[in-house]
């Protein structure tokens, strides 16, 4: 029997590790490895740009809750990854990407296609390794599994010289799979619960914030139940969409910049607030010091380095979300909210969440309100960056644990359409909207091809407002309307662009037609279709924080004066 | 340029880490992304095999102390944060002209005293609050 080579090790372990797809774009350094790839069970999805593999595997992960693995060459491919890495670390989403390199002979002598990209991700990873000998593959890659997949997820990086690749092992019999240690709190973690607990039964106006944590740990139905028993109002974040259903009575939706203006009415009234899995960043604490001014602050994360990090907690649990609801299940008893959710529905009432429109022509949030009503209650919903996504977090409610897809820490454009196509890989029978503007759009467009060869049934909605929406917002509320940089005049005809990929296409620009597009869309099963949305340009999302201020500073509608430019950064 | 307020304290930090490529990067980056510079850095074998013990100083608010412990103790190379009380330090200001290495904590019996295990544990040394 021949002896494998480094890369057949390297495919052979991640067979073991269940790994069923990569996603990759080849080139010299790599060429080992797609040729091992060759005689393997993994699937080979070819995206068309290398940051386009690297959000498919992120989409792919966030979707499954399983690895994502990226494949691509050395220099210029290994560095198309970098904006990837940064959002699968910013939103702790287990990624494994393997880059080839030049031969260790050539390593630092600036060889073709050379860059260092060790040194590069650097501060992107959560962990990385260059390969220095073939007899180090098999561990390092059961290592990245291990590291980009427990704790706090996040992704790891390989980076493999292509004579290593190439080389031919003495000696490499598959390494034995370890079992799976069953997680436990330990009596340090009970304690700290059980100080929550106590915390808790003072509480007579608490309020859950759930964030992409719990859905990590796999806590929903544990969210759902302490909600339950303590009639405790639950507001999420972003990235907490689908850790408690939004459609439930006691769900106040998303808080933040963007957020209701009941969520965010609640932070300034609440007694107690219990995090679960945020980060309490600034995207719904623009002001530390007057979040949630009346509460005592209790945080469970499973990163001790986020304890304390932003907000000083009254009681904390560093450990898995799901763990410690469950050890606090028991220990907590109901209370008597009924005054604080009637103050809420009060307030709910006096302030719904309602599409506001400013321009001529069709409203992007009606747009996508038309999608939710419309869609299966389990679709997944990947966005990418800017209004229409602010719009898709408010309006298409999300009701279970990863089904919605969206950049929130790095803030990637591009990222929706590559998502949706790696969500849809890892959930085929799922019902899959990319939600997409026209900017972040054209910054990805090649992967229609992708979602093209594969015929993967993907609804494409992108929101066309000719400009890039979230920037000319700041630039008319906050820089009297001196729009820089903004006006997107020159955008391809997309229904004519996605034909030109073999995509069917949809088009709608008025409120009469958008029932039976939507619905027209969704039916629709010959591979993706495109749904250009053609809105008004100069609708604005609210309501809205400005950066820096606190939740008691919030913009209900447009405002009728200027205002000044806000003290946070973005 | 560092963001340096007048009346920081120097602070001093010992680490036990792993002997991986990369990881005196690792280290200085979660430094210089603050904007905070590392003025003082020894760094030697460990008595504990394949371990290398790292002594650095640097000045910053109590703040900036308690993230940059917490982000070196994320890095997965990283076995062991120790901050150096000030009390424990020699009077003269930490980066004199003499010998560094010099004032090298010494991890006698290493192994056993400090096992990694204590090393990402909660309790294994006291954070400064925020």
């Amino acid at each position: 029997m021949t002896r494998p080579t480094g890369a057949e090790i390297l495919i052979r372990e991640l067979e073991q590790l269940g790994v069923t797809h990569v996603f990759g774009y080849p080139g010299g350094a790599a060429i080992n490895v797609f040729d091992a790839l060759y005689d393997s069970t993994i699937e080979l999805v070819l995206a068309r740009h290398e940051q386009g593999a690297t959000h498919m595997a992120d989409g792919y992960a966030r979707a499954s809750g399983r690895l994502g693995v990226v494949l691509v060459t050395s220099g210029p491919g290994a560095l198309n990854t970098v904006t990837g890495l940064l959002t699968a670390k910013m939103d702790s989403v287990p990624l494994l990407v393997i880059c080839g390199q030049t031969n260790r002979a050539n390593l630092g002598k600036d060889a073709f296609q050379e860059a260092d990209v060790f040194g590069v991700t650097l501060p992107l990873v959560k962990h990385s390794r260059l390969i220095l000998s073939v007899d180090d593959i098999a561990p390092s890659v059961r290592r990245a599994h291990a590291i980009a997949t427990s704790g706090r997820p996040g992704p790891v990086l390989l980076d493999l010289p292509k004579d290593v690749s190439g080389q031919r092992a003495l000696h490499a019999p598959p390494l034995p799979m370890e079992p799976k240690a069953d997680a436990a709190l330990d009596q340090a973690q009970r304690e700290d619960v059980r100080a929550m607990a106590r915390l808790l039964s003072q509480s007579r106006r608490p309020l859950l914030l759930v964030g992409h944590g719990a859905i990590i740990a796999g806590a929903g139905a544990a969210v759902t139940a302490l909600a339950e028993r303590l009639q405790s109002p639950v507001t999420n974040t972003l990235l907490g969409k689908g850790a408690f259903p939004e459609q439930h009575p006691l769900s106040l939706g998303m808080l933040g910049m963007h957020g209701t203006a009941y969520a965010n009415y609640a932070t300034t009234r609440c007694d107690l607030v219990l995090s679960i899995g945020s980060r309490f960043d600034d995207r719904i604490n623009g002001k530390t010091d007057a979040f949630c001014p009346l509460a005592k602050k209790l945080h469970i994360d499973i990163d001790r380095a986020e304890i304390g990090k932003i907000v000083t907690p009254d009681a904390a649990v560093c450990a898995d979300a799901k763990l410690a609801l469950l050890e606090l299940l028991p220990l907590v008893d109901p209370l008597d909210t009924s005054a604080w959710l009637d103050e809420l529905q009060t307030y709910r009432e006096a302030h719904p969440l309602k599409a506001q429109k400013a321009g001529d022509g069709l409203a992007a949030a009606r747009v996508i309100e038309a999608f939710y009503e419309a869609a299966p209650r389990d679709a997944i919903v990947a966005t990418d960056v800017g209004q229409h996504q602010m719009w898709a977090a408010q309006f298409f409610l999300t009701a279970r644990e990863r089904t919605w897809l969206s950049s929130g820490g790095a803030g990637t454009m591009g990222f929706g359409l590559p998502a949706a196509i790696g969500a849809q890989l890892a959930r085929p029978d799922a019902t899959v909207i990319a939600c997409v503007g026209d900017g972040g759009f054209q910054m990805v467009l090649g992967e229609l091809a992708t979602a093209a060869q594969r015929k993967l049934p993907i609804k494409l909605l992108v929101i066309d407002n000719r400009c890039l929406g979230m920037v000319r917002q700041w630039q008319e509320l906050f820089y009297d309307n001196r729009l820089s940089g903004v006006v997107l005049d020159g955008n391809p005809d997309f229904v004519a662009l996605a034909r030109a990929f073999g995509i069917k296409g949809f088009y709608v620009d008025a409120e009469a037609d958008l029932d039976a597009t939507v619905r027209d869309a969704l039916a629709y099963d010959g591979g993706p279709c495109l749904i250009h949305a053609s809105v008004a340009r100069e609708d604005n999302v609210f309501p809205m924080i400005p950066a820096g201020c606190s939740a008691a500073e919030i913009v209900l509608e447009r405002p009728t004066t200027p205002l000044p430019p806000p003290p946070g950064s973005t | 340029m560092t963001f340096l307020n007048e009346g920081d304290d120097v602070h001093t930090l010992t680490l036990l880490v792993k002997r991986e490529l990369g990881i005196l990067a690792r280290i200085a980056l979660v430094f210089s992304r603050r904007g905070l510079d590392v003025a003082e850095l020894s760094y030697a074998k460990a008595t504990l095999d394949g371990h290398q013990q790292v002594r650095l100083a640097f000045q910053g608010d109590a703040a900036q102390l308690a993230r940059v412990s917490a982000d070196l103790r994320k890095l997965i190379d990283v076995v062991e944060v120790d901050v150096v009380p000030h009390s424990n330090l020699e009077r003269e200001h930490p980066w004199s002209s003499r010998s560094f290495t010099s004032r090298m904590p010494i991890y006698a019996g290493s192994a056993a005293k400090r096992s990694p295990s204590s090393a990402m544990g909660a309790k294994a040394t006291p954070m400064p609050s925020t």
